[in-house]
């Protein structure tokens, strides 16, 4: 079920930004450990800078549930160090002689505040005019500065990151004017990404076989017929099931943001779409029925094989779908997109003779469906519920065509 | 290099030019036989006699209408106006007369004459007698405005004044007066409207001029154990000011503090930090934050004007604002 | 054409009647053309005429050199021009226009001639006569010969400056002659509901030499003026001059006068010298044939000032302060 070492309700703790210039800090030393409760100012680790060595003390109660970077490690500023019950960290305390302000986490308050503010976003005119050179869009930055403001230093903090990072929700810029082309180091975006996931994402991972036998057999039929507008693919029908069950189980459309589980409150599923340069991402929206999510399936892994992925195609989703089973691949076991929810993998189906409810054989088409699941947006339970309805919209596929 | 007082740069820089220049004298209450009320002028007059060092009766209209009469007849008078609330006295002379008459007679003739007053609190000399209101003067077309804060500034800069064929207001600090330091031999000669980099930095621009200067020093020391690097600049020069000077600075930093004893309100600062906002508006990485006095007359009591006086502590506080 | 006599520097006689007249009649013409100008929108702003004063400008002004320097008042035109201000440079000056003497930057109000020892007419009440004192004393520290007058009009006696530069010159024999045109008006109160004093025992108080004559015979004032002025030439030491005089026009060009009675009693100095040229002999045609030269002089110097170009504000901003010069 549940991944023995995450427990719910977890949030990171960060490298802290103990002065403006700095960048990293070595975690010096840890002064607790896994398991172990916590008072509000109790010294939790010990950082050294090349100008400082500060003790960075705990901003409320909790427990520490997990260490993320063990003593003697140097981690960039806002990376997470460790798990704990207490608050996700957002800005820690400026020391007073006016060191710089806060880290920049990416899923912390400011961000939130930043869209609050009327969705007007607060910048300074230095960082509007380092992200414009930059041909970055502001609102694919985190601004750390009071109100959520965004400062040069978040401008730059971003450009590193869209250097190092496949597409994501929020940066047309990585569209076609843009776009990844054969000449970015795609490798390194997905590398950083994929990182990022284990690093920040506490997983947890549910198994299921469902029986794709009816589900084929409907997909045979919608290609065979000769009036058929296009060719339906298993992965249109799959990415169906999952908004399906996402509309009957609203409590898994959310996504992981500033501490809490955001419901969305649309329907879409991200889809891994291999290319030559390596695997890709679009975001497909689920709206109207599976001839325009077949259509836009299409046309989205057409862009992402050319490169040329688009701001259409970085929506949010709470899941993301990753299908194998054209290989004979029996299970994935994915790894969670940092901004969703859920990765799905599905293997190839395999003919294998189940009990019927007589306890006779029965021939059947099975595929695995791997759920990745965030632990800290969704529990086990709800999780499994959700696994299931996807299953039984698979395994009743006429459902998903109303 | 000698240490000494800043009242003696003072001293030194009158002597020095008044032995080359037979056209400079100087006038005021008590400086000739007194010295001079902070001893700026002791010795002057039994050097030079009394037509150069003249002794005026308390008529400070008079004092400086007189002046702009000796600067029209050839010769360049330096005119001490004891306390820079007094120059409220004398405000027609200056303003009216003096600021205007190179403009309104078009450039028929030139007033070069200096008004040398003295600035600022800290001695517990209450309300009317403590203002800071080098604003006033910046604000005239045709004035200039000096304001040194170490003693070879104070040198080099009463004697550029001095030379300057405008009427120029040079203000000391009085609490400056007592204050030690080092005075060249042979000082620098120093240009009128030009400003000076104390401390280098490269995290934010503190913009300063007279005896603040020595508080955002020891605010920027402070800063930079805290990892901030201040780079500390001295005006010098009030009116005009080395805005390009300022700029740059601001090119690299990206933040500004603007910090002056005056009062904050429609104070020196405010129009630093407008110019600033206009041209260097897309520097800025935070909020241009001014430091000066509270809106408030300069009060008596040694708790109270210790309280109002803007020091270290504002200036530091001004700092973390710009960071938001 | 210039009033002032550069051979007159340091004293002589005082010049015969028919110059002064010339002088005076030069001054009444140019303020008339002044009123006719400002009617039409030609001169902008405000004046101040000095019909009825002009006796008291031409007759100090003819014991004063060109290295003598004045400072006048509002209503300076006649001081001006009786010093030397060139009536070209003069209207063009009160027209706004380039090459007018102050390049269209001051206007009636603060006409100026420095080379002539002509210091400023100045907009405020009082405004010159601490600049005088100065000139007098730079006069003096310097060594030279000249000496400065301060004119103002009994309007300045309630002024503070007033009282602080009587002292002061007092104090330090300041070799400046306080000159007051006394025509009893204070803008639009009578100056008896002004002062308290009179400044005969103003001047006593501070030890300064006093003398009052009647400001419309322009003989007199010239005389006694010659007198004076040897006396602080010689002696080194401040003095006052007061004229009683008129003035004829209001306060400034515009004002109705509505606070003042028509005098018809009122003394006319112009007239007064072309009476007793008269009485002495002169001839009425050669007066005539004067007076017709005077106005076309004036005539042609308003026509050279409305031909003139005006200002450009790029020339006035490079003069707001005084280059650093090699000087």
């Amino acid at each position: 079920m549940a991944s023995p070492t995450s427990p719910a309700g977890a949030a990171p703790l960060v490298m802290p930004k103990l002065g403006l210039t700095m960048s990293e800090g070595l975690l010096a030393a840890w002064q607790v450990a896994p398991g172990d409760e916590v008072e509000a100012g109790q010294v939790l680790f010990v950082v050294e800078t090349d100008k400082i060595t500060n003790e960075i003390e705990a901003p409320a109660a909790g427990r520490i549930l997990e260490v993320l970077v063990g003593a003697g490690e140097t981690v960039a500023v806002g990376r997470p160090i460790a798990l704990w019950t207490g608050p996700a960290q957002g800005a820690p305390e400026r020391p007073e002689q006016g060191a710089a302000d806060t880290s920049e986490a990416p899923s912390s308050q400011p961000e939130a505040e930043a869209r609050v503010d009327g969705a007007r976003l607060l910048s300074t005119p230095l960082a509007r005019r380092l992200a414009g050179a930059a041909g970055l869009a502001l609102d694919a930055v985190v601004g750390t500065g009071p109100r959520g403001r965004i400062q040069s230093e978040d401008v730059r903090v971003a450009l590193e990151q869209r250097s190092a990072s496949p597409p994501r929700p929020g940066l047309p810029s990585q569209g076609p004017r843009s776009g990844l082309g054969p000449g970015r180091d795609l490798r390194a975006l997905i590398a950083a990404r994929v990182t990022r996931s284990k690093a920040e994402v506490p997983h947890f991972y549910l198994s299921a076989d469902a029986d794709l036998g009816a589900l084929e057999h409907l997909r045979e039929q919608l290609n065979a017929d000769p009036q058929a507008q296009r060719r339906i693919s298993i992965t249109a029908l799959l990415i169906l099931a999952a908004a399906k069950a996402l509309r009957r189980h609203p409590e898994a459309n959310v996504v992981w943001r500033d501490g809490r589980a955001q419901p969305l409150d649309s329907l879409a599923v991200g889809v891994a779409v291999d290319t030559p340069a390596g695997v890709m991402a679009p975001v497909i929206p689920v709206a109207g029925g599976l001839y325009p999510v077949a259509e836009a399936l299409e046309a989205a892994a057409a862009r992402a094989r050319a490169g040329r992925l688009g701001a259409a195609d970085v929506g949010e989703a709470a899941l993301g779908l990753s299908n194998v089973g054209m290989f004979a691949v029996r299970a994935l076991t994915p790894i969670i997109d940092p901004d969703q929810t859920f990765m799905l993998g599905v293997g190839a189906p395999r003919a294998t003779f189940r009990p019927n409810d007589d306890g006779a054989p029965r021939l059947v088409r099975e595929a695995t469906l791997s759920l990745a699941c965030d632990h800290r947006a969704i529990d086990g339970a709800p999780a499994a519920r959700f696994l299931a309805a996807i299953v039984e919209g698979l395994e009743h596929p006429l459902r998903l065509l109303v | 290099m000698t240490e000494q007082r800043f009242a003696h740069a003072i001293n030194r820089a009158l002597d020095d030019i008044m032995a080359r220049d037979p056209s400079v004298v100087l006038l005021g209450e008590d400086i000739g036989r007194a010295g001079g009320v902070f001893a700026a002028t002791r010795g002057l007059f039994q050097k030079y006699g009394p037509d150069r060092v003249i002794d005026m009766p308390i008529a400070e209209n008079a004092i400086a209408g007189v002046s702009v009469g000796l600067a029209l007849g050839g010769l360049r008078p330096v005119a001490e106006i004891m306390f820079m609330d007094f120059v409220a006295l004398a405000m027609d002379a200056i303003v009216n007369q003096a600021a205007k008459l190179h403009f309104m007679f078009g450039g028929q003739a030139a007033v070069p004459l200096v008004i040398r007053t003295q600035h600022g609190g800290g001695l517990n000399a209450g309300p009317q007698h403590s203002q800071c209101l080098e604003a006033w003067f910046a604000h005239i077309p045709g004035l200039k405005v000096v304001c040194p804060a170490t003693l070879d500034d104070a040198y080099a800069l009463l004697q550029a004044a001095i030379e300057d064929p405008n009427p120029v207001l040079f203000i000391e600090n009085k609490a400056l007066y007592p204050m030690k330091g080092q005075l060249s031999d042979t000082p620098e000669p120093a240009r009128l409207g030009q400003a000076r980099i104390a401390r280098p930095g490269r995290d934010v621009t503190i913009v300063t001029y007279g005896a603040m200067l020595h508080h955002a020093l020891a605010a920027a020391e402070t800063l930079a154990t805290s990892g901030i690097e201040a780079e500390v600049i001295d005006l010098r020069t009030i009116q005009p000011w080395d805005e390009a000077t300022v700029l740059a600075s601001l090119t690299r930093t990206h933040r500004l503090v603007v910090a002056h004893e005056a009062v904050e309100a429609f104070g020196p600062g405010a129009e630093i930090a407008a110019r600033m906002a206009q041209v260097g508006f897309n520097e800025l990485d935070g909020p241009i934050v001014r430091v000066g006095g509270a809106f408030m007359p300069v009060p008596f009591s040694r708790t109270l004007e210790a309280q109002y006086l803007p020091g270290e502590r504002q200036i530091i506080d001004g700092v973390n604002a710009t960071y938001g | 054409m210039s009033v002032d006599d550069p051979a007159r520097a340091g004293g002589g006689a005082t010049p015969p009647l028919l110059d002064l007249y010339e002088r005076m009649l030069t001054i009444r013409e140019a303020e008339r053309a002044c009123g006719a100008l400002f009617a039409e929108g030609a001169i902008p702003g405000f004046i101040h005429l000095s019909d009825g004063q002009e006796a008291v400008s031409v007759g100090v002004m003819a014991s004063l050199g060109r290295q003598d320097t004045i400072a006048s008042t509002h209503r300076g035109h006649g001081h001006a021009l009786a010093k030397g201000l060139e009536l070209h440079a003069f209207f063009k000056e009160l027209m706004g226009k380039a090459d007018g003497a102050c390049k269209g930057r001051g206007g009636s109000m603060h006409v100026a001639d420095i080379s002539a020892g002509m210091l400023g007419a100045n907009g405020i009440v009082g405004g010159g006569i601490a600049i005088a004192v100065g000139s007098a004393l730079a006069h003096k520290l310097l060594k030279r010969p000249a000496i400065a007058v301060a004119f103002f009009g009994d309007g300045a006696l309630a002024e503070g400056v007033l009282h602080e530069c009587l002292n002061v010159a007092a104090l330090k024999d300041i070799p400046v002659v306080f000159v007051c045109e006394n025509n009893g008006w204070s803008e639009f109160s009578p100056t008896s509901t002004q002062i308290r004093f009179t400044l005969e025992k103003l001047t006593a108080a501070y030890g300064i030499l006093y003398r009052r004559i009647d400001g419309h015979y322009v003989t007199g004032v010239a005389e006694t003026a010659a007198e004076i002025i040897r006396t602080v030439r010689d002696e080194g030491r401040p003095a006052v001059l007061e004229c009683l005089t008129t003035r004829i026009r209001g306060h400034y060009e515009g004002d109705s006068q509505r606070y003042r009675e028509p005098d018809p009693q009122a003394l006319d100095p112009v007239a007064l010298a072309l009476q007793a040229l008269t009485a002495d002999g002169a001839d009425a045609a050669a007066l005539e044939a004067l007076a017709a030269r005077v106005r076309a002089t004036v005539e042609a110097a308003v026509d050279a000032a409305r031909a003139s170009d005006e200002p450009t504000l790029q020339s006035a901003a490079e003069d707001v302060y005084a280059q650093v010069s090699a000087a």
